[in-house]
């Protein structure tokens, strides 16, 4: 059911969205989130079957519509003791007005059986990668290799390849939707659900949590960077580096030290390989500067944004657990607020976190 | 009779006094012809169990879901399927009671029902007794509401269901109550006939919460 | 034209707030309802302004995020229990028995209690706002999030005594609503003649009837997890927050119905009544009512498409879902089969419900489209579906019941509301409404997820969204000319007679307002449109000409009302106590709850002791 209607769409949804996005952020290939626009396989069949639904239901609707505004116009009362004829119905009309639309509802059935067979979260349309992403609130982490790689915010995936993906939550029910390439699947505490994504054209596709799971459900988003099978293979490689050792006496280094210092609480809740830093209720941060963005990737990673969130995380995403804990709950850490110089340091090694 | 029919009736005792329209509207309430002919009282009963019906199967549902779980099974062990069953006995008994009571008053017989009545009300309390019995045991062994799923599923159902017996003994015991004020008689039961439908609901609900927790 | 009153020496009717406070009279109460269901309409609505000035712009700051969770839950449960069942049991209360020729309800004081209920359940959520923070977990409350360890504060134990509180209002409502449609009807008003709107009332309190204990049910475990420590919804512990989903919308799904049907039945005697001609095809209109509030039981997992329950179950319930649509477009096409070659006369209450098939049609093909699977994974959660359930409640269920306003209002207050306000009100509606609701489809396929208190620029959502509030606002003018055109009214003269608008059923057969004991004589009833068989008996179909029933006894009945009742406010009162200290139980060491089931007791005691009438 490739309709001409989704090729042009998504042409015009390519066109609009690379100019406001070069505009935006000089990245040319940044999808967002139309349905309209779809890129893989099962979000053109998703979109097909919209569009198939779409024109049938304008149809009625011009229908529908139609007929009342004629009749309203048409048999308007012209004088006070005017009396209509009394009909009191027609079975022919009213078995007609029955079943014409059961048929047309048989055919969407058929095709909305049809289609899920094709986009179905637990039929994907082959083995590929498996990978496992887990909702937090209020970000999304993201394990390769067996949960030997976490990152965060950002799914990296070669082109053609299939993700297998098993979702799970150790909180509240967060919900997977990336919807260029593929509709939503819930991420429940209560049992692992599976999905999965095939992308065929390198880019970068805007995704968000679709469940409302709290205070920052808005600020809940991920990008997922489809990218040439070398260039994945380059990234995982690096992935599975251990962290970037600062040089003695460097700003890095006076940052490692703030970081890994169990006083300023950041070892709870982070993790840094080869350090004392352990914490799962955060992000890992072992290659924090090799992500695009950050805090459920509401913020671009750079400098500027990075220095604001150390300084105060809970005015930039209020709510947020980790502005909770260090500026709410625990008033008294050394946390709240750092100086100026070991902010200073702390960005200086986390952006050395390559 | 319907509303209409008793305004115009109630038209032609222009004269009489307040006291006897009264009497007579209430003789007419218990027997007032409704376009079903079913008293509205009878009616809102049935209808009101149908709703009850739900909510028992809701909790039920939950019991259900839950049962597959391993505390579940190990929940189970503890219970007592005798105890449960000597209580399934009572409680039908005090149907049987029940449905004798009401025989009695149509009979005329008011001291009998009455008899009926308290007895009903007793196997009621036995029940609840059991239940008491039973829910000490499960305390005992360690098993309470807050320890894992059979406890939470198994008081919450049990418990509501406990509940509903209660409130039957209390309607009951208004019921006797009134019966020995003179408020029941051969020709004005009815309050008797609803409380027996709520006590058969609840004895039902009972017999099938004893198959689903004890026997399967 | 002749109509059929005849008035009895009217006992002069009691005045005086007591006299309002102990009524249990159908109509005041009807009154009441809808007077604090539109006060709660407002407070909604305006929660819904706030919503969209904090989303008018991206990254909006009017709101903060706890704030914005509050608010968009709270609108949700103020529209859905407070405002639309309500406005729906005002109608009833006040339409039914006149419509069936009863002299009041079946149970005049579980009415009062009703009100009494669903207002007391209504001041008991909204004092959340004063006691720590109003829910924020959304109307449908999705477990785990309202679990303690996620939900420390107390709104949504206020918010889980409310829904009890007002589902206990709701089934006694319901009940008496089903007594009183069965059981009171004048003579010759057989099942197969009741007026539609009465069918509707009758439909819609079975699905409360069967819908609210599931509710319950689902409330009380989620109580129970909170103040007991169960782990009904709690993964850690084996619970399955999926069971919450089930008993919710096993509830929510047929609510949504329960919300609309009254709607339904409105439109089709506005329809008939203005296009001077029968209801097309009643049998088949009464036959979709059964078959949607039937049918209505089995889709509710349609909510749940993207929860990962099994595919097999997907397909189930999406063929049950399109399956409802067909009892439904034959509503439509029955409707327009109405007004086809009538005689129509268009006033506010006609264009209302001529609004409401053209908008609710959308509702309902946008509801088709959610119940095609693979586009619902990816269009639930949008604002496609925030879209979707305003077309259907807002452009369904409240359009109806503003047709029903206008052509109601001058048989509850013997005076007419004004033409010309009335037609701005419904233009100013169907502009705005379209403004925000269609433009929400349409975000909702550019992926904007609903329930976000911000969103980014430059995802092509600015605009839509402007647009959305500069919508919100025309609404809110029209539901503002709505509340003055209301207000002038009273103050004027009663100048509308018994049967202003050339009406078909037995309302129209009393004087407006009519007195309390509603009729002192009644007309035979034939068909479903009796008033009109008496008025046109020779026109229609050979019906013949109908005989006046004297009630009057001579014109100097005695006539019996029910008595004046201060306790089911009192019970009212005593439950909400109760509710209260369950609330904080914890807090009070759990002295305040056995008081209140100690009120409850005695108030219950001082009802039964009361005789019902005299
Ligand atoms: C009055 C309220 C109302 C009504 C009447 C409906 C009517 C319908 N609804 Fe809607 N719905 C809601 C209120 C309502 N809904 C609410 C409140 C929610 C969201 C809750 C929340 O998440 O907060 C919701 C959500 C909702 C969902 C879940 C979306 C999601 O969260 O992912 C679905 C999915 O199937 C759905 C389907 C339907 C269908 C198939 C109908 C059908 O009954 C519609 C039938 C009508 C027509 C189809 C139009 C007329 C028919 C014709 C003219 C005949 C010809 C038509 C065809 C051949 C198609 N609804
Ligand atoms: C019958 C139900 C109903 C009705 C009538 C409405 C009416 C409106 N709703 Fe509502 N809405 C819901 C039921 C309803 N809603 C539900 C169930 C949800 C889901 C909640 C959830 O997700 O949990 C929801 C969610 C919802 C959202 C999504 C929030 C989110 O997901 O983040 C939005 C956003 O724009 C919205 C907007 C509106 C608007 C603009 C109106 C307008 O039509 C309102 C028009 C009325 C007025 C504007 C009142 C008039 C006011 C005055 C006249 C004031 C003047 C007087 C003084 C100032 C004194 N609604
Ligand atoms: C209470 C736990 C907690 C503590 C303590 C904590 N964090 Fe965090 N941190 C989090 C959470 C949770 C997030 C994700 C917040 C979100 O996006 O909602 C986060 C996010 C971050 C991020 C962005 C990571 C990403 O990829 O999104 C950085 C950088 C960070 N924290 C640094 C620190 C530093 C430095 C400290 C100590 C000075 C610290 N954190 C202390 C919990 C914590
Ligand atoms: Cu996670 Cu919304
Ligand atoms: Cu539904």
């Amino acid at each position: 059911m490739h309709s001409f209607w989704v090729r042009s769409s998504r042409l015009l949804a390519v066109l609009v969205t690379s100019l406001s996005f070069i505009a935006l952020t000089g990245c040319s290939s940044y999808i967002p989130q139309n349905i309209l626009a779809p890129f893989s396989p099962a979000a053109e069949e998703t979109a097909s079957l919209f569009y198939f639904i779409f024109w049938i239901a304008v149809v009625i609707f011009i229908g529908v519509e139609g007929m009342l505004v004629f009749f309203v116009l048409r048999y308007q009362r012209r004088a006070q003791d005017e009396h209509p004829e009394q009909y009191h119905g027609n079975t022919r009309l009213e078995i007609t007005w029955t079943i014409i639309p059961a048929l047309i509802l048989v055919v969407v059935f058929a095709f909305t059986i049809r289609t899920m067979g094709q986009t179905g979260p637990t039929s994907p349309p082959g083995k590929g990668i498996p990978i496992k992403v887990i909702g937090h609130q209020w970000w999304w982490e993201i394990q390769y290799e067996d949960g030997k790689v976490l990152t965060a915010s950002e799914l990296h995936m070669p082109t053609n390849t299939v993700m297998n993906i098993v979702l799970n939550s150790d909180n509240v029910i967060h919900s997977f939707w990336v919807p260029s390439l593929m509709g939503k699947t819930d991420v429940m505490p209560s049992h692992d659900n599976q999905t999965w994504l095939l992308g065929n054209i390198t880019g970068i596709f805007s995704g968000q949590c679709a469940e409302f799971c709290g205070a920052q459900h808005a600020n809940m988003l991920f990008r997922v960077i489809v990218q040439s099978p070398s260039d994945y293979q380059a990234w995982l490689a690096n992935q599975q580096q251990p962290p970037f050792e600062p040089a003695p006496g460097s700003p890095a280094e006076r940052g490692k030290q703030i970081i890994t210092d169990p006083k300023y609480l950041c070892v709870g809740c982070h993790a840094i390989q080869g350090t004392n830093a352990v914490g799962i209720t955060g992000p890992n941060l072992t290659h924090f500067a090799s992500r695009g963005c950050f805090a459920g990737c509401r913020f671009e990673n750079n400098h500027e944004n990075l220095t604001r969130w150390l300084t105060n995380p809970e005015a930039m995403k209020p709510g947020n657990l980790m502005g909770q804990a260090l500026t709410k709950l625990k008033p008294e850490t050394p946390y709240n607020p750092l100086t100026p110089d070991e902010i200073a340091a702390l960005t200086a090694y986390l952006e050395s976190l390559k | 009779m319907s509303a209409v029919g008793k305004l115009e009736q109630a038209g032609h005792r222009v004269g009489e006094t307040l006291e006897d329209v009264v009497d007579e509207a209430h003789a007419q309430a218990e027997h007032a012809e409704t376009s079903t002919g079913l008293d509205h009282r009878k009616l809102v009963m049935w209808i009101f169990i149908a709703s009850e019906t739900i909510f028992f199967a809701a909790l039920m549902a939950t019991y259900l879901v839950y049962r597959g779980h391993t505390p579940h099974e190990e929940g189970l062990g503890h219970l007592s399927v005798p105890v449960a069953s000597f209580n399934t006995f009572i409680l039908l008994a005090s149907s049987l009671t029940m449905v004798l009571s009401l025989q009695a008053i149509e009979a005329g017989k008011r001291g009998r029902m009455i008899v009926l009545l308290i007895l009903t009300a007793l196997f009621g309390l036995a029940f609840l007794g059991g239940q008491a019995f039973e829910y000490n045991e499960l305390l005992k062994e360690g098993i309470s509401i807050d320890t894992n799923l059979f406890g939470a599923t198994f008081f919450t159902l049990t418990g509501f269901h406990g509940t509903h017996v209660a409130v039957g003994i209390l309607w009951i015991t208004m019921l006797i109550i009134r019966a020995l004020r003179g408020g029941i008689t051969e020709h004005n039961h009815l309050a008797v006939e609803l409380g027996g439908l709520y006590w058969h609901f609840v004895d039902l609900v009972w017999v099938v919460l004893f198959t689903i927790i004890y026997l399967i | 034209m002749a109509t059929n009153v005849m008035t009895l020496p009217r006992t002069a009717e009691p005045t005086g707030l007591w006299s309002w406070i102990t009524t249990v009279d159908h109509k005041r109460l009807g009154i009441m309802y809808l007077v604090t269901a539109v006060a709660f309409f407002v407070i909604g609505g305006i929660e819904a302004l706030l919503i969209r000035t904090q989303l008018a712009t991206p990254n909006g700051t009017v709101l903060n995020p706890d704030v914005y969770n509050q608010i968009f839950t709270m609108h949700g449960t103020t529209m859905v229990f407070l405002a639309v069942m309500p406005l729906n049991s005002g109608f009833g209360n006040y339409i039914v028995p006149l419509m069936i020729g009863a002299r009041d309800m079946a149970f005049p004081r579980l009415n009062a209690f009703g009100y009494w209920l669903y207002l007391v359940g209504g001041l008991l959520l909204y004092s959340s706002f004063f006691l720590g923070g109003a829910p924020n977990a959304g109307w449908f409350g999705y477990a785990p999030l309202t679990e303690r360890a996620f939900n420390l504060g107390h709104g949504i134990d206020f918010w889980v005594l409310s829904l009890q509180l007002l589902g206990i209002s709701s089934l006694a409502g319901g009940l008496n609503f089903i007594v009183t449609i069965l059981n009171m009807r004048a003579p010759g008003l057989t099942i197969n003649r009741l007026p539609l709107f009465v069918w509707g009332t009758l439909v819609t309190s079975l699905l409360i009837i069967f819908a609210i204990p599931s509710i319950t049910v689902a409330l009380i475990l989620l109580l129970f997890d909170r103040y007991f420590g169960t782990m009904f919804y709690l993964p850690a512990a084996q619970g399955d927050p999926l069971l919450w989903q089930h008993l919710f919308w096993f509830f929510g799904h047929p609510e949504v119905y329960i919300m609309i049907m009254p709607a339904f039945g409105i439109i089709s005697e506005v329809l008939a009544t203005y296009s001077r001609k029968p209801i097309f095809g009643y049998a088949a209109m009464a036959f979709a009512f059964a078959g949607i509030s039937f049918v209505s039981f089995t889709v509710w997992a349609h909510h749940m498409f993207a929860t990962g329950i099994s595919p097999v179950a997907d397909v189930v319930f999406a063929g049950t879902s399109f399956l409802v649509a067909v009892p439904t477009g034959i509503k439509i096409f029955n409707w327009l089969g109405t007004i086809w070659k009538g005689s129509i006369h268009i006033t506010t209450a006609f264009l209302f419900a001529a609004g409401f098939i053209g908008q609710f049609t959308i509702g309902g093909l946008g509801g088709v489209m959610l119940a095609t699977v693979p586009v619902d994974w990816q269009i639930t959660d949008t604002y496609f579906v925030v879209g979707h359930f305003h077309y259907t409640l807002f452009a369904g269920a409240v359009l109806g019941l503003f047709a029903g306003l206008y052509h109601w209002f001058p048989k509850m207050t013997g005076r007419f509301l004004n033409e010309r306000l009335g037609q701005a009100h419904f233009w100013l509606t169907m502009v705005g409404m379209t403004m925000v609701f269609l433009t929400m489809h349409y975000v909702g396929v550019l992926g904007m997820p609903r329930r976000i208190y911000t969103y980014a620029a430059g995802q092509g959502w600015d605009l839509w969204n402007l647009l959305e509030t500069v919508g919100a606002f025309t609404v809110a003018l029209g539901v503002f000319i709505m509340l003055i055109n209301i207000i002038t009214a009273l103050r004027k003269p009663k100048t509308a007679e018994n049967d202003p608008w050339d009406g078909q059923t037995l309302e129209w057969a009393t004087s407006s307002p009519p007195p309390a004991y509603n009729f002192a004589t009644m007309i035979p009833v034939n068909s479903p449109r009796p008033l009109w068989d008496a008025k046109y008996g020779a026109h229609s179909e050979n019906v013949e000409q109908p005989k006046k029933i004297d009630l009057s006894g001579g014109g100097k009945a005695h006539i019996h009302l029910p008595n004046p009742s201060i306790w089911p406010l009192l019970l009212s009162l005593a439950l909400a106590v109760f509710a209260v200290g369950v609330i904080f139980g914890p807090q009070t060491g759990w002295i305040v709850a056995p008081i209140g089931v100690l009120g409850i007791f005695v108030t219950f005691i001082g009802w039964l002791a009361q005789p019902a009438s005299s």
